[in-house]
């Protein structure tokens, strides 16, 4: 009896303890408010954009942003985005994308990383959690992949790591201790030709090429023939290594900002890469197939690929 | 030998057992009540003495030491005792205002998203008892909060730039806007105003602050335009025209709007020179550094603060109860509409409804039957879904001069010749590009791109078999303008000036 009485005066208080531990150790683990830096995949465009052939197709693209579907905060029932997964952990984390915008870049542009950065910290209150999703049109909008060939060739890896570090410097000294910033890989803007031709195999009521060369979509990947002096397999020779050495980049500074390694983040704020190398499953690895792409611009990603960005991005969320 | 117990040990007996029960039941208790208060002194113990003069700042010899009971007395909260002179802590909140009401505003946001989740739950609960009951009584009681008013003097309302109607006494609300013309949260506002302008008529009146941000490079020089197109009487058309050219403000574009706007070219390029509206513009900024604004757009709907992007609603919502207020008839917007359980995208997850507003579902018919050769396998009623979306809005208007134009369309053939069919056929006909705008005055003074292809104009579809956009600008005195460029829709409004 003596035994079993010391036994309870000594469990109670480590039992509780450990009930304090948890809990707080839970409070921690998942964030009170996500934001997200991005472009147009973020915003949704065109994602259940399904046909080009009539002129009514054609209003589904002019209606622009579909942030209903968005990988990120995504509310339409057809998608299970980021949002939708941590508000199952806990029903108050609210999310908002309000510093992407259509057409960034993470370097150039009005609304790059940095820019984007900005305007995250200074929301009334503060994200503790931070997802990028930028660099597509870092690609998508240089005419050739060799500097030799034209006079807007696609950025060196300098000055992505330039632009990268600019927006990361912004978030890491204006986030509140404990935060994360995670960053999406940069998608394999390479594919989408491939995508495209397969998709408009399937139907007459998409033509990805003509609506491509029309739009000027992404010409730097999706053009078939030479471009400023560069045939497709040249550029897609080309653009394979740089949107690996991109990503390559944002795992770099993951890990130099995360160990403070480069002094840049005394605060520790956790800086995550989605990119963990090519032959783990990553947002910069995935190779995009017909469905996973609409089927007005043939560029965006469809509802099916915008729930796959989110699967993605969550299975390697560390911060959940 | 035992001997039988008498009642005096059956008492004790009694008595003992009762502590033991009594100890049993309050044990838990007896434990968690000495934990807090090993807890409360181990706390106390890390706690620095006062008198070691505890949050010293620097070699300051102000000695500040913390309390950690609450000060009160009757009702009033104190922060401060100053050599024993207390403090109201509404004193201190009256330094922090406008940030304690963002905060506010950002736990009536959980507040509602909470809701929207447990109105989901009580949903699926009502539709399982649907049977049971006939109809079922919804009302969102939760109220957003009431923002600060902050006052403008009389000096300060007339140094603002206003729209010339409605006359700014005239309109029972006025909505401060202090922003800049580089800020891409501004440009997006736009709409929304002028959506504001359009239901409320001559009930609202918009009055304008600068407030360039240090890296909005070119914020000032516009603001500084803007002003010099005021002085001469032509705030309105400049201003909205400002916001299409977001990004590409420079001299040679505001001089191609003044232009347009028929402003005295000598007058106003040697006020673009002077930049004598630099001290005017730096005193708005520094009105709202003196408010404890940081950032733009922050509007004031009669003195209501509004930090940031806000919705449509928001302000309606903000307006009416101005009018209510002001004792005008009128329904009264509810903020919380938006909460339903179905949609569980609320807090700060706001988003744009996606409508179909009249125009569209009358040019969609129109369509059908301008269409030529049309294919016999219709689409079906799925496919016209997401049909049903608004074309993206504008964020301003061009003012063109019909004089301008009429000097332009003499060379009309060569206009037309900037139009290049395009690889993608729609409905048997190919879309066109524009090309060669780096050399045309035309192209370049409506704001056209080289590669922009042209959708529509007005209600209209462009094709190599249509276009209608020197007709429309011939003789329309507004006209709109969807294009994609580099992938991107983009509206743009021309109003033609007589």
């Amino acid at each position: 009896m003596k035994i079993k009485k010391i036994s309870l005066f000594g469990t109670f208080p480590l039992i509780t303890l450990l009930l304090v531990m948890l809990s707080s150790a839970n409070v921690h683990a998942l964030p009170g408010k996500a934001a997200a830096g991005g472009d147009s995949i973020t915003m949704g465009f065109a994602a259940d954009c399904r046909y080009n052939y009539w002129f009514w197709d054609l209003f589904c693209l002019l209606g622009g942003d579909q942030p209903e579907h968005s990988w990120f905060d995504g509310n339409s029932s057809s998608v299970n985005s980021v949002h939708d997964r941590y508000k199952q952990l806990n029903s108050g984390i609210v999310a908002n994308k309000n510093a992407a915008a259509s057409g960034s870049e993470m370097r150039g542009g009005s609304n790059n990383f940095a820019t984007q950065a900005a305007n995250i910290v200074a929301q009334t209150t503060v994200p503790d959690h931070v997802e990028v999703a930028l660099g597509g049109n870092d690609i998508c909008n240089r005419d050739c992949t060799n500097p030799a060939n034209c006079t807007n060739p696609v950025y060196t890896n300098d000055q992505w790591r330039a632009s990268v570090k600019a927006g990361l410097n912004t978030l890491v000294s204006g986030l509140p201790s404990g935060s994360t910033v995670y960053l999406a890989g940069v998608p394999r803007v390479q594919d989408l030709r491939a995508a495209g031709l397969a998709k408009q195999a399937t139907t007459y009521r998409i033509n990805c090429n003509s609506i491509w060369s029309t739009f000027d979509i992404c010409p730097i990947a999706t053009n078939g023939g030479t471009l400023n002096g560069e045939t497709h397999a040249q550029r897609y020779s080309a653009l394979q290594t740089i949107q690996r050495q991109y990503n390559e980049i944002l795992a770099q500074e993951a890990a130099a900002y995360t160990t403070n390694a480069n002094g840049l983040n005394p605060r520790g704020i956790e800086v995550v890469s989605n990119y963990a190398g090519e032959s783990v499953a990553s947002t910069g690895t995935f190779k995009f197939t017909k469905d996973d792409i609409d089927g007005g611009d043939c560029f965006h990603p469809s509802v099916r690929g915008q729930n796959k960005v989110a699967d993605l991005m969550w299975n390697r969320n560390t911060d959940k | 030998m035992l001997r039988a117990p008498t009642d005096r040990h059956i008492k004790i007996i009694r008595v003992f057992m009762k502590l033991y029960f009594v100890f049993h039941f309050l044990r838990p208790f007896l434990l968690l009540a000495l934990m807090l208060f090993i807890s409360a002194c181990a706390e106390e113990s890390a706690e620095p003495d006062a008198n070691q003069g505890i949050g010293k700042n620097g070699s300051s010899d102000i000695e500040v030491s913390y309390n950690r009971d609450k000060q009160s007395i009757g009702s009033i909260d104190y922060a401060l005792s100053v050599n024993g002179r207390k403090i109201p802590l509404s004193e201190i909140d009256a330094l922090i205002e406008l940030k304690l009401f963002d905060l506010e505003w950002a736990r009536y946001e959980l507040r509602k998203a909470a809701l929207s989740d447990y109105l989901e739950i009580q949903q699926d609960l009502l539709d399982t008892r649907q049977g049971e009951q006939a109809a079922n009584t919804i009302e969102v009681l939760l109220s957003p909060p009431v923002p600060p008013r902050l006052e403008l003097s009389a000096a300060q309302h007339a140094s603002a730039l206003a729209f010339s109607s409605p006359q700014m006494d005239q309109a029972p609300v006025r909505l401060s806007v202090f922003c800049n013309y580089q800020s891409s949260h501004c440009a997006r506002m736009q709409p929304i105003y002028q959506q504001l302008v359009d239901e409320y008529g001559q009930a609202i009146a918009f009055e304008f602050f600068d407030f360039p941000q240090a890296f909005h490079h070119f914020a000032v020089s516009a603001s500084n335009a803007a002003r010099c197109a005021h002085a001469m009487g032509e705030f309105e058309a400049f201003h909205k025209a400002l916001w299409v050219n977001q990004l590409a403000l420079s001299k040679e574009t505001y001089l191609r709007i003044a232009k347009q706007l028929k402003l005295d070219e000598k007058l106003f390029s040697s006020c673009l020179q002077s930049e004598s509206h630099l001290v005017s513009i730096q005193a708005h900024a520094e009105l709202a550094k003196s408010f404890g604004f940081n950032n733009v757009p922050v509007t004031l709907v009669n003195g209501l603060y509004l930090y940031g992007p806000k919705t449509l609603e928001v302000f309606r919502y903000y307006i009416d109860l101005e009018l209510i207020r002001l004792g005008y008839q009128g329904s009264r917007t509810v903020l919380n509409s938006g909460i339903t359980a179905s949609q569980d995208d609320v807090g700060d997850s706001a988003r744009q409804e996606q409508s179909l507003p009249d125009d569209n579902e009358q040019a969609s018919v129109e369509t059908a039957e301008q269409g030529a050769g049309l294919p016999e396998d219709m689409p079906d009623q799925e496919d016209l879904e997401y049909k049903a979306r608004a074309v993206v809005p504008p964020v301003g208007e061009t003012p063109l001069s019909r004089e301008w134009i009429e000097d332009q369309l003499l060379q009309q053939a060569e206009l037309e010749a900037h139009f290049q069919a395009a690889e993608h056929e729609v409905e048997g006909v190919r879309l066109t590009k524009l090309s060669g705008v780096e050399q045309s005055e035309f192209y370049q003074t409506l704001g056209l791109q080289e590669g922009d292809v042209l959708m529509r104009v007005n209600e209209q579809w462009v094709h190599e078999a249509q276009n209608t956009l020197f007709e429309s600008l011939e003789t329309g005195t507004r006209v709109s303008v969807v294009l994609v460029r580099r992938g991107l829709p983009v509206q743009l409004v021309y109003t033609i000036q007589d």
